[in-house]
């Protein structure tokens, strides 16, 4: 589509605007002026010779007249209308030198036209918001980097330590085992990354089976605490055996609990365990994972499940870009379920992950990118699980 | 030489250890911030080696906090945070050099051989 000056178009309208007034008025002038003139003539007033002169005189006057206030009216609305649309100009040439990448740039306009103030706060605001998403963008990286380089740095160093010289068979073996953990470590980041792409584009679809609570938990816990972290585990006898298995995405399920432990296990305080218990209602089977550490203030709760969002309590650490409580989420959200933090009994954090026994056909909507940067819901709509 | 590691991740900080011990050197490893200053402060070392990210108190932390001390020992700081700020915020609290996580043996021991050689 061609596009035009709106100065050009604001003075071509107001010119043909003043243009077509002035001939509506003139012409209606004339006629009246006209009419009178006939009617004294026929009441012999005037000779017919002197009214045609009168009337031509009317007709060329008119005309000038017409033509210069055409004139006056573009020459006027140019210079009004270029003035009031300067501000927008002195906009779009500061929006055009705005560098992508550099924070805390923002548009300096002084105007006094309402619209045009308008457009700087709407723009300033645009940036504010761009500047935010791209801090947590950097961050993110940063955090990530931070945690694939950690693993990496065990595995290289660990191999030229044990190749420095030579060692006991043991300590070879467990240079292997201690690379096994740090593979783990990798492949976990790596997993949840995946996921949570496939999230963000709405192409996370659960495989639904039954799924072996017990042995999918002993396996997850087997491999948390390789490193040797402590946990707990609390899955009632027989409950496997129930007549209405749980229906879930036993490898998404799997992920979602080793992160909920691999969260609780780095904030545990040393030499104490991690609680994870496992409770199942007719309809929902709820997940519960719950250290011992000194908590998350309860303002941030709600901030827990935002992709890159770390508490004060992780700050400082090595590890965690805040990916896991993420990937909770939006396991819990696909498969229709529900995901609560808050602080247990020993004064640590408990996540509790409910779990529908059956998938629901009308599953809530999976967060857009944008809502999920905002902050992914902690509960997916009641409505979403068996009342 | 004495080297002191400060360093929370304990596999590192054993690596480290092990790594730096098998070349000579004397080794003593502290996992927190706090821990690592008490150290510093209470024995004599002829070098630190220091990670960024730390539980309690951060690596540029403790450099401030050695430095106000007295402490004129090189110190080393050893992250896998590996940003243009991070390096020069590292370094301007008083570190004396930056290696980025994951590293080659040969390029600590290259760093450490030379506050060998100075001091």
């Amino acid at each position: 589509m061609p596009r035009r000056s709106l100065l050009a178009i604001v003075v071509v309208r107001v010119a043909l605007t003043v243009a077509v007034a002035f001939t509506i008025a003139a012409a209606w002038g004339y006629a009246g002026m006209r009419r009178s003139l006939v009617e004294d003539l026929d009441r012999g007033r005037w000779e017919s010779e002197g009214v045609d002169a009168a009337l031509d005189r009317a007709r060329r006057q008119l005309a000038i007249v017409g033509v210069v206030a055409t004139l006056a009216a573009v020459a006027g609305s140019w210079l009004l209308t270029r003035k009031a649309l300067g501000s927008i100009v002195d906009v779009a040439a500061q929006a055009r030198s705005v560098e992508g990448g550099t924070v805390g740039q923002r548009i300096r306009v002084e105007t006094t036209v309402r619209e045009s103030a308008e457009l700087v706060r709407v723009l300033n605001d645009l940036l504010e918001r761009l500047d935010r998403a791209f801090e947590w963008q950097r961050r993110l990286i940063a955090d990530l980097g931070h945690d694939i380089r950690t693993p990496i740095t065990v595995l290289r160093a660990g191999a030229e330590a044990a190749l420095l010289r030579d060692r006991p068979a043991e300590r070879y073996r467990e240079v292997i085992a201690g690379s096994l953990e740090e593979i783990d470590r990798l492949a976990l980041i790596s997993d949840s990354l995946l996921l949570l792409a496939r999230f963000e584009a709405g192409a996370l679809d659960p495989v639904h089976e039954p799924v072996a609570v017990a042995p999918l938990l002993a396996d997850v816990v087997a491999r948390s605490t390789s490193a040797g972290g402590i946990v707990s585990l609390d899955v009632p006898a027989g409950f496997d055996g129930s007549a209405q298995p749980l229906l879930a995405d036993s490898r998404m399920l799997g992920l979602a609990v080793e992160e909920l432990l691999h969260n609780a296990i780095a904030h545990n305080p040393p030499g104490t365990p991690v609680a994870v218990t496992v409770r199942g209602e007719p309809d929902t089977v709820t997940f519960s994972v719950e250290d011992r550490g000194r908590g998350v203030d309860p303002a941030v709760l709600p901030r827990l499940f935002e992709l890159g969002f770390r508490t004060d309590r992780a700050r400082g650490r090595s590890g965690g870009a805040g990916l896991g409580l993420t990937v909770v989420a939006a396991v819990t959200a696909v498969h229709g379920g529900r995901v609560l933090a808050a602080a247990g009994p020993s004064g640590g954090l408990r996540v509790s992950l409910t779990l529908p026994r059956v998938p629901h056909e009308n599953r809530p909507l999976k967060p857009s990118p944008a809502a999920q940067r905002a902050g992914l819901p902690i509960v997916t709509p009641a409505a979403a699980l068996p009342s | 030489m004495r080297i002191l590691v400060i360093e929370d991740d304990r596999k590192i900080a054993l690596l480290l250890a092990e790594a730096l011990g098998d070349v000579g050197h004397d080794v003593t490893v502290c996992l927190t911030g706090r821990e690592g200053l008490a150290q510093a402060l209470s024995r004599s070392f002829s070098l630190v080696l220091l990670d960024y990210m730390l539980p309690d108190v951060d690596g540029p932390g403790v450099v401030r906090a050695m430095r106000s001390a007295g402490l004129d020992l090189p110190i080393l700081m050893v992250s896998a945070r590996d940003a243009a700020s991070d390096i020069a915020d590292g370094l301007a609290s008083g570190a004396d050099d930056y290696l980025t996580k994951p590293f080659r043996l040969d390029d600590l021991f290259a760093k450490v051989g030379a506050w060998e050689a100075t001091a």
